[in-house]
């Protein structure tokens, strides 16, 4: 008698209602290959505008469908000590030692838009902020991931204390590296995300972007901007640099 | 016509799914109240040092496609700073209160 091959017999030992739940999945996953392949298959690639802007509008698109479904309350997972990466890399549009240094005594975080109060914050005024520490992984659109340990205020405290319009739909950041990037309200308001002072109990080293980056372990590494100089709260869609080249605005993960 | 909007919805949904390894494990909450010391700040800053940003040289991350220069981030936030300060300007001025005669 010929011998059954391993993989079957094991899945004879398999419930047949748990068989189904994966026949379920896997019909899901052909029906979206399908889908993809038909979209496709109506593109005349040779057109690049259009092709463009359908991307576009697709992109865009995705923004709200991901915008409908983040949930507020969904915690991102966090990691004991153990896990953390070591050393956590580097990554910036630019070399790390062309990272932007900063005078501490002379800087101060601007903010605009719809924020009721509109002084500008010192780094004393800042670090003087009740602050929280997490363990999340920093995932980037480049294909790796990474842990780390941040420490900052919760960006929800701070921008209730500054009396930004929690109503708005986007806040908006400039950095003093150039780079340019904005978030949903919705995000912003996340019990995770966080105005981040500290990398591993330590004063953030330039390189993860001094004297403050956000924090937002419920977005892609791009969403979160290192070297912050001006925050501001919109309902003017603010794009970002990367956002503006191609990459999805909303970038949840 | 129908189809290919479906499809489109369908992939719009599955996308941000489909892009990143982000690893699934329980939530919880971590850490406690701290502030930071400038004092410990100062001292982080003097270990530090910079060279110029070379504008010219080619993006060094993967995020950049072929041709993209360091010195392009800078060009573009000038021209989006341009478009978005007025528009906020005039967002701004719709929102706040007249002023008193």
């Amino acid at each position: 008698m010929k011998k059954r091959p391993r993989l079957y017999t094991a899945l004879t030992t398999v419930a047949p209602k748990e068989i189904q739940l994966l026949e379920r999945r896997l019909f899901l996953k052909r029906s979206l290959s399908l889908g993809a392949l038909a979209l496709l298959t109506g593109c005349d690639v040779t057109d690049v505008d259009a092709v463009h802007r359908t991307l576009w509008a697709m992109s865009k698109w995705n923004d709200r469908a991901q915008g409908w479904l983040f949930n507020p309350h969904k915690l991102a997972p966090v990691y004991p000590d153990s896990a953390i990466t070591k050393p956590f890399p580097f990554n910036a549009f630019y070399d790390e030692d062309e990272v932007p240094m900063v005078d501490s005594g002379k800087y101060k975080l601007t903010l605009g838009g719809l924020i009721r109060d509109k002084k500008p914050w010192t780094l004393a005024q800042l670090y003087a902020l009740p602050q929280v520490s997490q363990i999340t992984r920093h995932v980037c659109v480049e294909g790796w991931s990474a842990i780390g340990k941040w420490s900052g205020v919760p960006f929800r405290y701070f921008l209730e204390r500054v009396g930004a319009d929690l109503s708005a739909k986007y806040v908006g950041f400039k950095c003093l590296d150039d780079y340019y990037t904005s978030i949903d309200m919705a995000t912003a308001l996340h019990p995770q995300t966080q105005l981040t002072f500290k990398y591993a109990d330590q004063i953030l080293p330039a390189k993860y972007g001094f004297p403050m980056k956000l924090r937002i372990p419920t977005k892609l590494g791009f969403k979160n901007p290192k070297h912050i100089a001006e925050i501001y709260v919109t309902n003017v869609y603010p794009g970002g640099y990367w956002e503006d080249i191609g990459y999805n605005w909303f970038s949840g993960l | 016509m129908n189809n290919r909007i479906f499809a489109a919805f369908i992939l719009s949904l599955a996308c941000p799914h489909l892009s990143t390894a982000a690893e699934k494990s329980t939530p919880g909450a971590s850490g406690g109240q701290s502030t930071t010391n400038e004092a410990e700040m100062n001292k982080t800053i003097k270990m530090e040092s910079r060279q110029p940003m070379n504008m010219d040289e080619p993006m060094p991350t993967g995020m950049a496609k072929p041709g993209m220069k360091k010195g392009d981030v800078k060009t573009h936030a000038k021209k989006q700073e341009a478009t978005m300060d007025e528009m906020m300007r005039q967002e701004e001025m719709k929102q706040s209160p007249p002023p008193p005669h």
